[in-house]
Formats: C-alpha cells, structure tokens, sequence
C-alpha cells in the first residue's frame, strides 16, 4: 500500500511537471518535479504525517497551477491523483500487520475502488469543461453553499458516529 | 471516529480552494476542488453499516503462565453472526513484552454471513507480566473508501516466570536452623549422617551409638553424636536498584540477577527449606517465607514482575528492612555490588547474625593483552580497573566471612555456584 501510495503521489507530480512544461511555464514544472522528488526523499520516513503535508503541497501547487491559468482538468487530474496517494498512505499501517499476499490482494481490491472515484471528479471537470458553466456570481453562490451544505453534513455525520457506540463482543476463553 | 475526523484534511482544501477560487475569478482553482469534495462526499454516503455488533471474538492462548523463552501460541477466531461483511480486518495487538516470531496477527478479507475465521500466531516470551487488551476492528464499505474502526477490549493476562536453571546442592551454614528434618547442618548433636562428637553415655541413650573404641580407653561409655540435619529460613533480596546494574547486549545485569534469584529460591524450596524473597528497588516486595510448590509460584511471579527503580530513598542497601528476617537465619543477597558501602551493610548483617551469601553477577571478561587492537585498548583497560575493584570487593565480602558466588553472566549459573560447594571453607580465593 505505501508503494500505490508513492505511485500516485508521483503520478500527480508527473501530471503537474508535465503541464508546466507543455504550457510554458517551467517554474510550475519545476515545483512538481520538486515536490515529486521530496515524495520519494520522504518516503523512507513514511508516517501519516508526511501523508497530510504531501496532500497540502499538492494542492498548493494545484492552486497556484490554477492562478496561471493552465487547464482545470490537469489540476483536477492531480489533485486527485494526490488525494488518492493521501487515502492509501493512510490505510497503509492498518493493514501492515496481515501477510504479504493478502495485503497484495488489499491493494488491488483498494486501486479498483479508489479510481472509479477518482475519474468521476476528473470526468464532472471535464463535462464542467465541455458544457461550459460559467464562474459567474449565481454558480460561485451556488458552489459555496454545496461546499458549506457537505461541510455541514459532515459535521452532524461526525457528532452522531462520536454519541453512537457498537463494539463487538468481546469473549474471554 | 478517527476516520472521519481524516476527512476534515480535503474537507478543509476543498473549501480553501472553492474560496480561493470564487475571489480569484478562477475556474481552474475551482475545478481542483472537485475531486476533494467530491471524495469527501462518497466517504460519506458509503460510510458502512455497523457490523460490530453481529462479530464475537474469542482469544485462546495456550499458557497464561509461561517460563522466559517458551514460544506461546494465540488464536483470535472471530465469527460473523449477521450479514456478510465485504471487507473486514481485524487485529491482535500483543504486548511490548510478547514479540511475534510466527504467523500474522491481523485478518483480511471478507468474511461470509455465519462464517468464522481464526487468525494464529505465536508469541516470543520475555519475563513479567503481559496484557492483553484491545483488539481493533476495521470494516471497509462494500463499494466505497469509507471504513469504520473500533476497539474491542479483550483482556488476557499472562505471567511469564524467570528461567530457572538447575543447580547442585549449595552448602548452607546459617546459625538457627528450623525444628523440622531438612539438609541444612544445624551445628547442633542429635541423629543425621555425619560425625558430629562424642559424649558421656546417659540412661535413654541408643546402645547401638556407644563408642565403644573410646570406651575401653577411658572405661566409661561414651556415645557418638551426628549433627543435625533441619531446615532453615532462606531469605533471598534481589537488587533492583537501577545504579546497581550494567546493561549489557540487550539484557541487563538485572535480568540475570531476577534468574539466579529464581534459580536459587526453587533450589532452596525443593531442599525443604522456608524460603522468602525481598526485591529491593523502585519499592520493597516481600515475598513471605513459605515452603512447597506454592511457594515457589509465589516467589516466580513477583520475580516476573520484578522491575529495576531509581527512588532515592533506596540508593543504599542501608534501608533493608532485616526485621522481616528471623534472627541469625541466612540471607541470600543477588546484587552487582556498587561501592564500598555495600559491603559495609553486608558485615553489618554478618555482625547482627546472619549468614550471607552473596551472589555477585557481572560482565568482566579480561583478553590478553597481546589479542587487543589499538581501538580496544582503553576499554580493555577500564575493565581491568573494574576487575581489580571487585576483586577488592569480594575479597573484602570473604574476609568478613559471607560466602560468594562471583559470577560472570556470559557461563551458566550452574557452574558458578560449583565454585563455592566446592570450597567448603567459603573464603572467596583464599
């Protein structure tokens, strides 16, 4: 799992690197090489801390990939690709403890799981794309209160799981 | 729930990014928010159901009293009494002192409506006491990323005993022995094996012990005396004061020290004696003197549980409480000795009457001079400073009359304590 995770931090160096490069702007495909290199520096120290700043960088440089205009479906591509990394370095120790097989087994039920997910942000980007929705006052309005209404959603969700409690039983032998 | 609470992390990017987005004008930051929110939203809705309450889990362990070194097994079988759960993982957290060194403590996979599953490993035992507690329980959703953690408390409770190497029959000589029959010389007459004396015959004496050698020379009858062979009080201290003791490769003297006192208390008990153990330390635990199997049980598990501290109150061996000792029975001191005070203490005790035998472990092991290498020079010569000091020490303990037992850790206790059976005299190198 620590090795899908390395692969789509990577990947969404590459995605990011390869972008700067092809728009002409070598300044962001430099920042994405660096930040693909710190990742695999990093990996040998891999805790989930080093997962969350790698999230953090990435969509730092997504941003600021944005503010040069280059397309929103490569930044969307890598963020995605980043936000999967993120997901599977954190599964990584929970499942570090089952036999090497199984874990293999793991990580490829987890890929065909995660990449559905995945193509589905980068395919609404693209049909946004496609259609053309304009960023006027109406959609931002519109988009601010989705991202609002899913952080209120989350927020109940959170409290309800932390009132609720259903442990197995446990039996003594 | 953890896993949620790791959501508020792209929660948060997605509505920095929707907000950077929406006062930059920019729909390319926007579009990187998407897949953020949108992965935050399917964690969400495909959140799995609690299964937590359809799954029994059982813990076997198959000795929950184990001796240092015994490989252990445990089994965690889990059965599923509701539907089938997609994907489930469930692992086994032993404790710092049971290291695994066969098998996999955590399950994977999916685990049918009805079905069981065992997971088996086996455990490497090191000395004291060891729960075990929580078992974690994950359950991903059937189609999403979503996952749910809990912990399961499952207490097991296993005593790990200090290995106890056999020795050979160690002469004891304590002033006051017991009233009971045993293999402690008691210095008094009376009936045993060896010649003790010879006395003036009175009426009641056994005709078949009159001397009767000894009778025609002095025409008086005179009888032969054995001594006595009884059972004495052994009272073992183990010291547990942290400065005491060197760490040596993984291991601290300490350790071999809990051993030998192990060792001698189950060799002492099986000779019949009334055995009890004091470990001086981070506090004082006092193992009542008792005999038998019990006994020996009682000892081994405050042994197990033996730990090495650093109070001030007990720097010095000068706070052992000796009224828990009977007068003039033997003591039995496990201790690297420190300094000059020790051995101040231990004449002390010798002075108020008690016999003592002190058990000295360390790890000196001199080489030739001529086999060392520039780089070990120093360190050859350190350790013969502190080869010369305890050879003072010791030699200061046998003119005090304690016997001693100096061990050095790297051979077998066993063959330590041959050196002083064999010297009857108890002179450490006379």
């Amino acid at each position: 799992m620590k090795i899908a995770s390395l692969l789509f931090f990577e990947s969404a160096a590459g995605i990011l690197g390869a972008a700067g490069f092809v728009h002409g702007l070598p300044e962001i495909g430099i920042a994405g090489l660096v930040v693909g290199g710190l990742g695999l520096l990093a990996f040998a120290v891999f805790r989930p801390a080093f997962v969350h700043a790698m999230l953090g960088f990435y969509a730092v440089v997504a941003g600021v990939t944005g503010l040069f205009h280059l397309p929103p479906l490569l930044c969307a591509s890598a963020v995605a690709a980043a936000l999967i990394g993120w997901d599977a370095g954190l599964t990584a120790p929970r499942v570090s403890r089952a036999s090497t097989g199984v874990r293999r087994r793991f990580a490829l039920a987890y890929a065909l799981r995660a990449l559905p997910v995945a193509f589905l942000g980068v395919l609404l980007v693209a049909a946004a794309g496609r259609i053309h929705v304009p960023l006027t006052f109406g959609t931002g309005l519109g988009l601010s209160f989705a991202a609002l209404a899913l952080a209120a959603l989350f927020l109940r969700a959170l409290r309800r799981s932390e009132t609720t409690s259903g442990d197995p039983r446990p039996d003594r032998k | 729930m953890k896993t949620r609470n790791s959501l508020l992390l792209p929660l948060g990017i997605g509505c920095a990014l929707v907000a950077a987005g929406l006062l930059l004008l920019n729909g390319s930051i926007v579009a990187a928010a998407v897949p953020l929110l949108l992965f935050v939203s399917v964690r969400m809705l495909s959140s799995p159901r609690p299964v937590a309450s359809d799954l029994r889990l059982v813990r076997t362990v198959d000795q929950l009293r184990a001796t240092e070194g015994d490989k252990i097994d445990v089994e965690l079988s889990v059965t599923n009494s509701g539907p089938a759960v997609a994907l489930l993982s469930v692992t086994d957290d032993p404790p710092a002192g049971l290291t695994p060194s066969e098998g996999h403590v955590q399950f994977l996979g999916r685990l049918p409506a009805q079905g069981n599953e065992t997971i088996s490993y086996t455990v490497l035992a090191r000395r004291g006491l060891h729960a075990f507690d929580e078992v974690q329980v994950r359950v991903w959703s059937p189609w999403g990323l979503a996952m749910r953690e809990s912990h399961v408390r499952l207490d097991t409770d296993v005593k790990v005993h200090p290995r106890i190497e056999k020795i050979d029959p160690i002469a004891i000589h304590p002033q006051r022995t017991r009233a009971f029959a045993g293999p402690v010389r008691a210095n008094r007459g009376g009936q045993g094996l060896d010649f003790f004396g010879c006395r003036a015959y009175t009426p009641g004496d056994d005709v078949r012990r009159i001397n009767w050698r000894a009778y025609a020379r002095q025409d008086s009858l005179i009888v032969n005396e054995y001594e006595l062979e009884r059972i004495a009080d052994v009272n073992i201290i183990l010291d547990a004061r942290a400065r005491s003791h060197a760490r040596l490769d993984g291991e601290t003297t300490f350790d071999h020290s809990v051993r030998a006192a192990a060792s001698l208390a189950s060799h002492f008990l099986e000779q019949g004696n009334n055995v009890g153990l004091l470990i001086y330390g981070d506090y004082i635990r006092w193992a009542f003197p008792g005999i038998g199997r019990l006994q020996q049980e009682r000892i081994l598990d405050e042994l197990a549980e033996a730990r090495l501290g650093d109070k001030a109150v007990f720097e010095e061996l000068r706070f052992i409480p000796t009224r828990l000792f009977p007068p003039r029975s033997q003591l039995v001191l496990v201790s690297p000795l420190v300094d000059e005070d020790d051995i101040e203490i231990i004449a002390l005790l010798v002075d108020r009457g008690y016999s003592v035998l002190v058990v000295c472990p360390h790890s000196l092991t001199l080489t030739d001079e001529e086999h060392l290498s520039a780089d070990d020079r120093p360190v050859d010569l350190a350790e013969r400073i502190l080869g010369l000091k305890m050879d003072l020490f010791l030699g200061s303990l046998a003119r005090i009359g304690t016997s001693v037992i100096d061990w050095r850790v790297d051979e077998p206790f066993r063959v330590a304590c041959q050196q002083i059976h064999h010297s009857r005299v108890r002179r450490y190198r006379a």
